[in-house]
């Protein structure tokens, strides 16, 4: 019990340390691909220090607070539900149709916030963070209906137990026509390079992020961080192993991690009914056909 | 990093904060910024500053006016300042915000950008190299460092002279319209 | 050559009109100010469909204003610059927007700069000045320097 009550404690905390250095790790390796120094690594402790100085000059309402804290509330409480590597505090059974719910809670905490704005910007932004969501949710859910199939179970625990062996009994090589339609739908989930069409500076003024200063705008750059470690650790521990300690699990984090940055570094921006069309066809596909497979066969 | 820096992060990090994270509100004043990209893209990083261009004046704290000033554009200027977030820092690029510079006898243009917002600093020239521009921003840490860079304090404690400016030159900005009619921001 | 077919037509149809092949693929049309809208259907009619501009100048010494149409011709790669003379202390002149509708923007910034009334133009609001008060502003008698010396209290520039 006390354990339990400590891992609630660290596990937020270190997520919240992992999800830091991945973003100050992507610009400075996005700023070496292009030939160039970027800034140090710890570029957005100082961004996150500047935004918590400034002082806010109107006010939005209550709602506009509110539904930045619901966004980070969401996702901080989707990490306790996510095995790292052997910690797992709040875990039972059925939690992954937890997980799927709570992933849903960061965008409509957004939404709630950029409707309190009155932007139009912002309520274009939500309305294709939203579509987006859609898009890769039919994938997303086809896999997952096959890795629960598969495994005969709803919870995460359980889905990391069986993959343990060696290499052979990751999802990856078993379960693989699932978790290629993952990783070809990891981008959108991530919000990344060609898929950040919902916070687009060039194109819609920052989406939903437009009347974010300040303080709203270190907890959405937070909350972004977060959501990053929940898509990451979600895919490394349904086709990856999970990881027997947390160190394996944080190595396992940076290759996936890694490898989305590196896609996203060299593609550029599509529309969002490109997007659309994107996730419904292949991924789509390649889901239903692994979800067939393991019905028909059992592997 | 050095141990004088260390020391000044401990004793201010706030000040640590605004001066290595100078994010630049993305708004073509002018014919000059044209020397913006260049100083944003790979050949000369402006990223390992610290500045970065944001699309929206919200989450922008350093407003470069680059070229001259129209009336239009002042219009526009003012409401991006004033949308700004406290401490906001302001540098005028080029000669034509200084004293009109190519435009000095306009009628359109605007010939003392101090008299509207208030001003940081000055970079000359026509356009500044990025090299100057980099200069700049070191300056301008430096008068973060000193407390000399206080033009939103100047704004709000001299806010009568400069309304009075802003409305000779631009009665109908809707800021200075009845209150009922007054909008958001 | 195909400018001297149209330099003889405009000759022929338009009275009081000289025109005049600067080079190959350039021609100039002078003509009275009654028949410009005239000339302009004409034009578009004989291939000139795209008006690139209307421009204006300011004959100060002789009293009057100058228009020009500037038309381009794509099939046969032709300028032709058709010049009309209006009187400056009443410039009206007959808006061109039933021939081409996007001569309303040209028309608005020529009456926004040099004062000129653009009969049948609906939109003859300012564009580029801000609550202004004087002269037309490129009008050669327009003193710049007063202007800005009375609305900025600049001092002359010690150059």
């Amino acid at each position: 019990m006390i354990f339990q009550a400590i891992w609630i404690i660290v596990l937020p905390l270190a997520a919240f340390l992992i999800a830091v250095l991945f973003l100050g790790l992507s610009r400075k390796i996005l700023a070496r691909i292009q030939r160039r120094y970027g800034p140090p690594i710890y570029q957005p402790l100082i961004d996150v220090i500047k935004l918590v100085t400034q002082e806010e000059n109107i006010s939005h309402g209550p709602i506009f607070g509110f539904g930045m804290m619901l966004a980070l509330a969401g996702s901080i409480v989707t990490v306790l539900f996510i095995p790292a590597g052997g910690i797992h505090p709040l875990s039972s059974s059925g939690d992954l149709l937890v997980i799927i719910y709570l992933m849903l809670l960061s965008p409509l905490g957004m939404a709630l916030a950029a409707g309190a704005a009155h932007n139009p910007n912002a309520s274009m932004g939500v309305s294709r963070k939203f579509v987006l969501a859609l898009a890769y949710e039919v994938p997303f859910l086809l896999s997952l209906l096959a890795v629960m199939t598969y495994t005969k179970s709803t919870s995460l625990v359980e889905i990391i137990y069986s993959q343990q062996g060696s290499v052979v009994d990751w999802g990856l090589l078993r379960l693989s026509l699932p978790a290629i339609a993952t990783f070809l739908v990891l981008p959108v989930m991530l919000g990344i390079r060609p898929f950040d069409i919902a916070g687009a500076p060039q194109e819609i003024a920052s989406g939903p992020m437009v009347e974010l200063g300040g303080k709203y705008l270190a907890l959405a750059a937070l909350q972004g961080a977060f959501h990053t470690y929940v898509v990451v650790a979600l895919y490394v521990d349904l086709f990856l192993g999970g990881g027997a300690n947390f160190l394996t699990f944080f190595v396992k984090m940076l290759v996936i991690f890694l490898a989305g940055l590196l896609i996203s570094a060299v593609l550029p921006r599509v529309r969002i009914d490109q997007a659309l069309r994107y996730c419904l066809k292949w991924p789509s596909l390649i889901a239903l056909l692994g979800l067939i497979l393991v019905l028909l066969t059992g592997r | 990093m050095d141990r004088e820096e260390i020391g000044k992060i401990i004793k201010s990090p706030s000040k640590w904060g605004q001066k290595y994270s100078l994010w630049a509100v993305y708004f073509c004043t002018g014919c000059g910024i044209i020397e913006i990209p260049p100083v944003l893209t790979s050949r000369w990083d402006a990223e390992r500053f610290g500045v970065m261009p944001m699309a929206t004046p919200r989450q922008g704290n350093m407003f470069l006016i680059t070229g001259y000033v129209s009336m239009k554009t002042l219009g526009a200027i003012i409401r991006t300042y004033d949308q700004m977030l406290d401490p906001k820092y302001v540098v005028g690029f080029g000669s034509c915000p200084i004293n009109g510079g190519m435009y000095w006898d306009s009628y359109n243009t605007i010939k003392e950008l101090d008299k509207y917002i208030p001003v940081d600093g000055w970079i000359a020239g026509c356009m500044p190299r990025p090299e100057a521009i980099f200069i700049a921003v070191t300056k301008l840490w430096m008068m973060i460092d000193n407390d000399a860079a206080t033009g939103y304090k100047r704004y709000k404690e001299n806010y009568q002279y400069y309304e009075r400016n802003q409305r000779e030159v631009l009665p109908h900005l809707p800021k200075f319209a009845k209150p009922e009619h007054a909008q958001i921001g | 050559m195909r400018e001297q077919d149209i330099k003889q037509m405009v000759e022929a149809n338009f009275q009081g009109s000289t025109a005049r092949v600067q080079k190959k693929g350039r021609i100039i049309v002078t003509l009275v100010k009654e028949s410009a809208p005239g000339a302009l259907i004409f034009f578009k009619a004989n291939g000139f469909d795209h008006l690139s501009a209307i421009s204006c100048t300011d004959w100060l010494k002789e009293d009057e204003f100058e228009l020009v149409y500037h038309l381009w011709s794509y099939t046969e790669r032709i300028h032709a610059m058709i010049k009309t003379r209006i009187p400056r202390s009443s410039p009206v002149a007959i808006s061109s927007i039933p021939v081409f509708e996007h001569a309303q923007t040209y028309e608005r910034e020529i009456h926004e700069m040099f004062g000129v009334n653009f009969e049948g133009n609906p939109r003859l609001i300012p564009m580029f000045l801000e609550n202004w008060q004087g002269p037309p502003p490129m009008r050669k008698d327009f003193n710049t320097r007063e202007h800005v010396k009375n609305a900025f209290g600049m001092e002359d520039n010690l150059r």
